[in-house]
This record gives structure tokens, C-alpha cells and sequence, in this order.
């Protein structure tokens, strides 16, 4: 662990992470049903016979680029000089991203089919709504607005702002089967159980950039400003989606039936090596929603010159000069109604869990020290998924498998780094627990980046 | 046990107090951001056409009784009339101007019957380039009436034509003179002619050298935000003009800014005025060099705060042809002025 722990410091320097996962869930044994959310093979382990769970929440918010003690920090000063301007965009990375989402199942029911006394096939199937909100855009951006153009005279500048907003209702199935691939009595037992998830999404809002190029050239004397835009934006809601330039429409408890619908499938298999080792592998959030109700779609593709007002159209007489002259003909955005289709935020998730301490309570084994390492990799920057890795480390002491209490410690994420701490109750058939996967900011407003929680009711039987 | 977990509530409820003790913003105002924005203000590109001094003639005629042949003040009896031509009534271009061969001219006429008859159907009005009425070859331009204009009756109309050429003066004609006649008495009011030739699309252009002409142009101007807004916002600016003369016109310019209450001027905007010299151009008018220059205006925030005060702004130029050789300066359609305005804006932005 700690030769683990050393190479993630050294690897640190060149990460710029970020992903929302509930990653303690993987730590924590009573938690194994609601990890299959990210994990499928998790699906019925630590479970007598089926659990229930009719309040489960996940939110959670965080940037990569400023901090509470950087907005403190700013709203203490006077007036923003060049020097504290540079001094924080020299903090900046190369893509700035804020993120906001939360999970929040309706119901979730799980249980065990077991074979031989030994649980061989589990289901599960709930109901839940998901929003992911995420704002992804570039140091020249902020610095553009904190610091005018004159600094980027004679270059061309990427601004690429991109905004994704995704909220769905979703309807799932989960089922997963234990396999043996050595004799059931021999000494080394490895069992494999596969597992897949199965998601009717019902997509209530979308907000989505799939192209977002936007350069700026300014000429080193300011004769002309160049632009050159690729943008395309897809909107969708539930009700009738605002235009840019109006107001929402008039049928709104008419529309409400959501914008569009889709399949979503998480895949994964998870191979118990020892009775105290396990690693579990799953490829998420694959498909996607087609949003074909109240869509709006955005554009603008070209170059665009702006050379200031020209003087040509100033009429003759006593009109204003300063009337004359508008970049609406630069912002103004192409319209179209085409259905779209927004795709989830895939991802590849890698888990191993290592047990310490083997006993048995109620026909149900545990391990007093459970420790876990996680991998995750997405396939897209886009809502909560990102192509650059995550590394995140947990232990868990459980007391009689009734109280269980652990931290955890993520690198990467918009957080950079984060450390939280959960803790869950199981008493005869309640379950109940709170978490977090951050708690730093509770400790320094530099680490205040943003956090997560994670509360939950259940039943267990 | 009970004691572990009175500590552990104890320690959390502690933590929640010192991590509130953080999270106090200082909420007494945002702070304001200095940046510095490098603008493209204005554009133009002027050509003939937009000096209005030169490529815009307005004159109007009074035609007395006397020049149909009649006397006012007394009673007479008007015979049927078809009179060739009543005129000439000439229209001196301009001094600068020795002829001009324009693509599109713009003609508007105006024209109020005053006299006590009506002027009948098949009156023609007819520009020519030479009093000649003999010939079809000079005709300009030729309108002919499709209804009668009766006793103090107004009539007008508005054309674009056609490529042509004018000389230095327009002779209009009344040709086909017609009216039913009557018995009445000429007033001593003569009608009203009234005529705008504008040079929309200029093919060429000789100009006599040595000729100057100096213009006031006032322009109100709106500044459109609060004193306080704007004190919040622009904190110093430096004006970049860039200029490019392919015209063969020597060009000053300065801008005046009138006090709001006397109209004395009290700033200019340059502190030098701009002189920049005319192009030189061969037979056909076309260009064969152009004079560009550069002027660069500081202005300080207290500048702005007197520019922001005044209500009127006075455009002052000159056009000469000094110095050019004689006998004519040819201008054609490839001749132009180009203008650019770029500014360094120094903008202190509030975030409240």
C-alpha cells in the first residue's frame, strides 16, 4: 500500500484529474449493493437475502481552478491589479472545468437466489433520477475576460467554452451469476461472476456542445478582430425549451412527458481470487438518450471579421455616430429543431479489494479491515467523465459488521486531491449511513475546491 | 462506548464551527478589474461620391411669365401654346469641376405651377451639356410629363440614369412647352424649379488645380451613459488613425468639441491637426501612389471627462488641389480615402 501510495505522489505532478464517482462505496461492504451502480459485479455480496432502500442520495460539486480562500482571497481586495490577476492565472490549468451533479434513486431493491446455500444469482431494480452539470473552458478564456485582449495582439486564441447539462429519470434491471472455474472443493476457488445493468432512460433536460470552436485573432494594431466559430448546441427539456431570444413556451404541464428517451448499460465482471481478494472491472454508462421533444439546436460555423463601426452607413445629417455599429450580426446563432442524441459519460472502472481478519456474523462473512484501490478511466471530458485517470484508496474497519467506519483518499478529480471519511450502521434490518469522499474543505479553505455526500436509508433481510 | 461517541460528536461539532469560521466572505464589495482591450473602433472608405461640397449641386430657378412670352399684371388672352423651349436655365457644377463621367446620377426636380394656366401633357424637362436644342447628342437627360399640371399644382420626380458625362454646366430645358391656354392675368409670382444632381457611381472626374475648400460640419453627439456609470468604466484610451489617401485632394482634418452652453470651442482632438497629402493619377484617373498615415491620440481620463461634457462636435476639413500641376487633376472610380479607427481602451469594470 504504501509503495501504492508513493508511485500515486509521484504521478501527482502530471495528472490534471477529474471525476465524480462514489468511490467509498467500493470500500465499504455494506454499501456492496449500491456500488453495483458503478461496479454491477458487487451486485449481492455482503447480502443475506435482499435489501431495500427507499432514500439513497449522491451530490456533490467541485472545480479544478479556484478555491474558498482564492474567492476570499479576491473579494477582500479593492481593485484587481495585473500583478494578483497574473499571480492566480499562473494557478490555472489548461482546461478549467466546475462540475455539479447528484444521484437521487427513488427505490432500490436487491436480492439473492442462492444455490446450495451459496448466493449464485442476484437481481436488482430501482428507479432513479441523475443531473451532471459541467463547464469546461480554457485559461485564454479567463484570462480574455479578467485581463482584455491587448495581451493575446497577434495571436489566435482558443477560447472553446463548452457547457453539457444532462438530467434524467432512469428505470433499471441488474442481475449478475457466480461461476466457479476451479472445483468448488479445492483449495484455490476462484469464482467469476459476470454482471450487467440494464437502463431505460428518460431524458428530462439536456444541454449539450458537441463541437464548441470559437478563435479570436486580434490584429496587433486593432484594426480587426478575427473570429472563426464551429459551435454547435443541442437543447432539450421536459417542458418547452426557452429560445436564446424569448420566453418559455405556454404548454408547460402539457409537455412534461420528458424530452427524449434511450438505453444505457453498464457491463462488468468481477473474479474472486481468495476468499480476502477480490478485483472487479466494469465499462459504464455505455448508450445513450435520443432528446426528439421540444429540441432546439444552435450553430454557427464561418469566419466573422469585425472591423469596427462602419463609418460608410452613418447617414447624412445629425445622426449619432455612436447609434451605428453592432456585433449582433457576429453573435447571431443559426436555429434548428433535429432531434439529437446524447450520449452517457463512459467509463472503465478497475477495483480490487483486499480483507483482513475473517469472521462470520449471521451466516454473513466479513473482515474486520477492508482495504480497496480503484482506477477509474473515462472515455470523454464531458459531465461527470474525463479521459484522464483516477486513483483512489480506501479502508474500512468494520465493528461486528454493524458499524462500519473508514477513510479514504482520492488523487485527481477537480479536487486534485481529496480525503473523506464515512461511516454506516446496520442493526438488525436497518441500514443507514453518511459519507463523504471530501472532507478537506472542512479542515482549510484552500482545499475548498468542492465536495460530495452521500446519505442513505435502508432495509436489509 | 458511549463515551467514544460523545467524543466523536464532539470532535465533528467542532469541526463544522472552525470549517464555518473559514467559509466568512468578506462581503463588503467585489473588487474591480483593470484590463486593457485593443479595439477596432470605425472603418470608412470615401470616394468622390462622399464629398458631398463636390459630388452634390442644388440650385433653383424662378421662370417668370416674361419667359413664355407674356406679361404680368394684365389681363390676357392665352392662346393654345407649343413653345420648342423655355430656358435655358444653366447649373454650374462647381468651380473645381471640369467635366464628370458618372456610371449613376441621381436627378430629383421639383417643379410648382404658379402660373395661372395649365401646363399641358408632352412638356418635356431636358438637361443638356450645351445650350444647342438642335441637337439630340447633348441631351443628358430628358423627362417628359404624362399628365397636366394644373394652376398651383406641384410636380416632381427622382431618377437614377445611366453611364453619361456632364460638363461643367447643365442647360434646362422646358421643351415642348404646352398649355390649352385662357384668358387670365400672369401674377408677379414666377413658378419654382427646383433641382438636386447628386454623382452616385463616379467614373471619372477632372478637377481644376488649385482650388481649396474648407468645411464646418457640426454633429450632435449623444454619450448615451450616467457621468458615474462611465467614470466606472473607461479609465484612459489611446486612439490609433490610421489613414490612407489615394484621392488627388490634400486633406486636413480636426475635431473640435464645443462647450454644451456657449458652442465656444473648447478641446480639439488632435493636438496636431491631420495634413496628409493627394495621390498622384495619370489620364484616366487612376492612382499611382497613395499617401498613408498614422496618428496616435492619447487621452487621458480628464480629457475624456471635458470630450463627455460637450453636446456638439465640429468636423473641420480641407480639400485642396494646391500645388498640383495645371490644366486638370483627374480622379476615377479607383480613387478612394480610407479610414481606421483602432483604440487602446484601459477599462476599470466593477463587479458589483
Amino acid at each position: 500500500m504504501r509503495i501504492l501510495l508513493t508511485l500515486c505522489t509521484l504521478l501527482y505532478g502530471g495528472w490534471a484529474l477529474q471525476a465524480q464517482t462514489n468511490f467509498y462505496t467500493f470500500t465499504d461492504p455494506h454499501l456492496a449493493n449500491q456500488a453495483s451502480a458503478n461496479l454491477p459485479s458487487l451486485l449481492g455480496d455482503h447480502t443475506k437475502t435482499g435489501e431495500f432502500y427507499p432514500f439513497a442520495l449522491y451530490a456533490g460539486f467541485g472545480n479544478n481552478f479556484i478555491s474558498a480562500a482564492d474567492i476570499n482571497q479576491f473579494t477582500s481586495a479593492d481593485i484587481l491589479g495585473s500583478e494578483q490577476i497574473n499571480e492566480y492565472l499562473s494557478k490555472l490549468k489548461a482546461s478549467n472545468t466546475i462540475w455539479a451533479g447528484y444521484q437521487l434513486p427513488l427505490f432500490n431493491f436487491y436480492f439473492n437466489i442462492p444455490k446450495k446455500r451459496k448466493p449464485f444469482i442476484s437481481f436488482g431494480f430501482g428507479a432513479k433520477n441523475q443531473t451532471d452539470f459541467s463547464l469546461d473552458f480554457n485559461r485564454e478564456m479567463l484570462e480574455l475576460i479578467l485581463r482584455g485582449n491587448k495581451n493575446f495582439a497577434g495571436q489566435t486564441v482558443s477560447l472553446s467554452p463548452s457547457i453539457n447539462l444532462l438530467s434524467y429519470n432512469e428505470l433499471f434491471l441488474t442481475a449478475s451469476a457466480q461461476f466457479q472455474i476451479t472445483d468448488w472443493k479445492s483449495k484455490n476457488i476462484i469464482r467469476v461472476k459476470p454482471a450487467i445493468r440494464v437502463r431505460y432512460l428518460n431524458g428530462l433536460a439536456a444541454l449539450r456542445m458537441p463541437t464548441n470552436t470559437l478563435e479570436m485573432y486580434t490584429d496587433p494594431e486593432g484594426k480587426y478582430i478575427d473570429f472563426a466559430t464551429d459551435m454547435r448546441i443541442n437543447m432539450a427539456s421536459a417542458v418547452d425549451t426557452p429560445l436564446l431570444n424569448g420566453a418559455f413556451g405556454e404548454n408547460l404541464a402539457g409537455s412534461l412527458n420528458g424530452g427524449g428517451q434511450g438505453w444505457g448499460y453498464d457491463l462488468g465482471v468481477g473474479v474472486y481470487l481468495l476468499k480476502n481478494l477480490q478485483i472487479h472491472a466494469a465499462l459504464n454508462d455505455l448508450g445513450g438518450i435520443n432528446f426528439d421533444r421540444n429540441v432546439i439546436n444552435y450553430s454557427k460555423q464561418g469566419e466573422l471579421r469585425y472591423d469596427g463601426v462602419n463609418l460608410n452607413e452613418l447617414n447624412n445629417g445629425s445622426d449619432s455616430l455612436f447609434q451605428i455599429g453592432k456585433l449582433e450580426e457576429i453573435l447571431k446563432l443559426e436555429r434548428s429543431f433535429e432531434s439529437f442524441r446524447v450520449p452517457l459519460g463512459a467509463k472503465l472502472i478497475l477495483n480490487g479489494q483486499y480483507g483482513l481478519k475473517a469472521k462470520k456474523r449471521r451466516r454473513i462473512p466479513y473482515f474486520v479491515h477492508n482495504l480497496s484501490a480503484t482506477y477509474v478511466q473515462g472515455m470523454a471530458d464531458y459531465l461527470n467523465t474525463t479521459t484522464k485517470p483516477v486513483l483512489h484508496a480506501g479502508y474500512t474497519y468494520s465493528f461486528l459488521n454493524i458499524l462500519n467506519i473508514g477513510t479514504g483518499m482520492t488523487l485527481g478529480g477537480l479536487n486534485g486531491f481529496m480525503a473523506g471519511a464515512h461511516l454506516s450502521l446496520k442493526a438488525n434490518f436497518f441500514k443507514l449511513g453518511f459519507a463523504s469522499n471530501n472532507l478537506l474543505p472542512l479542515i482549510s479553505d484552500k482545499a475548498g475546491r468542492g465536495t460530495d455526500i452521500h446519505v442513505f436509508l435502508g432495509f436489509s433481510f | 462506548m458511549k463515551r467514544t461517541y460523545t467524543l466523536m460528536l464532539l470532535f465533528c461539532g467542532m469541526m463544522i464551527l472552525y470549517s464555518c469560521s473559514k467559509y466568512r466572505f468578506d462581503q463588503k464589495s467585489l473588487p474591480a478589474l483593470e484590463t486593457e482591450w485593443l479595439l477596432p473602433l470605425a472603418k470608412g472608405q470615401f470616394g468622390f461620391e462622399d464629398i458631398r461640397e463636390l459630388s452634390n449641386i442644388n440650385s433653383s430657378y424662378l421662370i417668370p411669365a416674361m419667359d413664355i412670352g407674356f406679361v404680368e399684371g394684365v389681363q390676357v388672352n392665352v392662346p393654345a401654346l407649343d413653345i420648342p423651349q423655355v430656358g435655358p436655365y444653366k447649373q454650374a457644377l462647381s468651380d473645381w469641376i471640369q467635366a464628370i463621367q458618372f456610371d449613376s446620377l441621381n436627378i430629383r426636380l421639383g417643379f410648382n405651377n404658379l402660373f395661372p394656366i395649365a401646363i399641358g401633357q408632352g412638356t418635356a424637362f431636358t438637361f443638356r451639356n450645351s445650350a444647342d436644342t438642335n441637337s439630340n447628342s447633348n441631351i443628358i437627360y430628358s423627362h417628359t410629363i404624362s399628365q397636366q399640371i394644373n394652376p398651383t399644382e406641384q410636380y416632381s420626380f427622382d431618377v437614377v440614369i445611366g453611364q453619361n458625362q456632364v460638363s461643367d454646366t447643365i442647360y434646362i430645358y422646358l421643351e415642348h412647352f404646352k398649355s390649352p391656354g385662357g384668358t387670365v392675368t400672369f401674377a408677379t409670382t414666377p413658378c419654382q424649379l427646383s433641382v438636386e444632381l447628386k454623382v452616385v457611381d463616379l467614373k471619372k472626374v477632372s478637377l481644376y488645380p488649385d482650388k481649396s475648400l474648407r468645411s464646418y460640419d457640426t454633429i450632435d453627439v449623444e454619450w448615451g451613459e450616467q457621468e458615474e456609470d462611465f467614470e466606472d468604466t473607461l479609465s484612459g484610451a489611446r486612439l490609433n488613425i490610421y489613414m490612407e489617401n489615394a484621392m488627388p485632394l490634400n486633406q486636413y482634418l480636426q475635431i473640435y468639441f464645443l462647450e454644451p452652453n456657449s458652442s465656444f470651442i473648447y478641446d480639439s482632438l488632435f493636438t496636431a491637426a491631420i495634413n496628409l497629402s493627394g495621390c498622384q493619377t495619370d489620364q484616366n484617373g487612376t492612382p499611382l501612389n497613395t499617401t498613408q498615415s498614422q496618428s496616435v491620440v492619447d487621452i487621458s481620463l480628464n480629457k475624456i471627462r471635458r470630450i463627455r461634457q460637450c453636446r456638439q462636435i465640429v468636423l473641420n476639413y480641407d480639400l485642396n488641389t494646391l500645388g498640383y500641376p495645371q490644366p486638370l487633376i483627374h480622379a476615377g472610380e479607383q480613387t478612394f480615402f480610407k479610414l481606421q479607427l483602432s483604440g487602446d481602451l484601459k477599462l476599470h469594470l466593477k463587479l458589483d
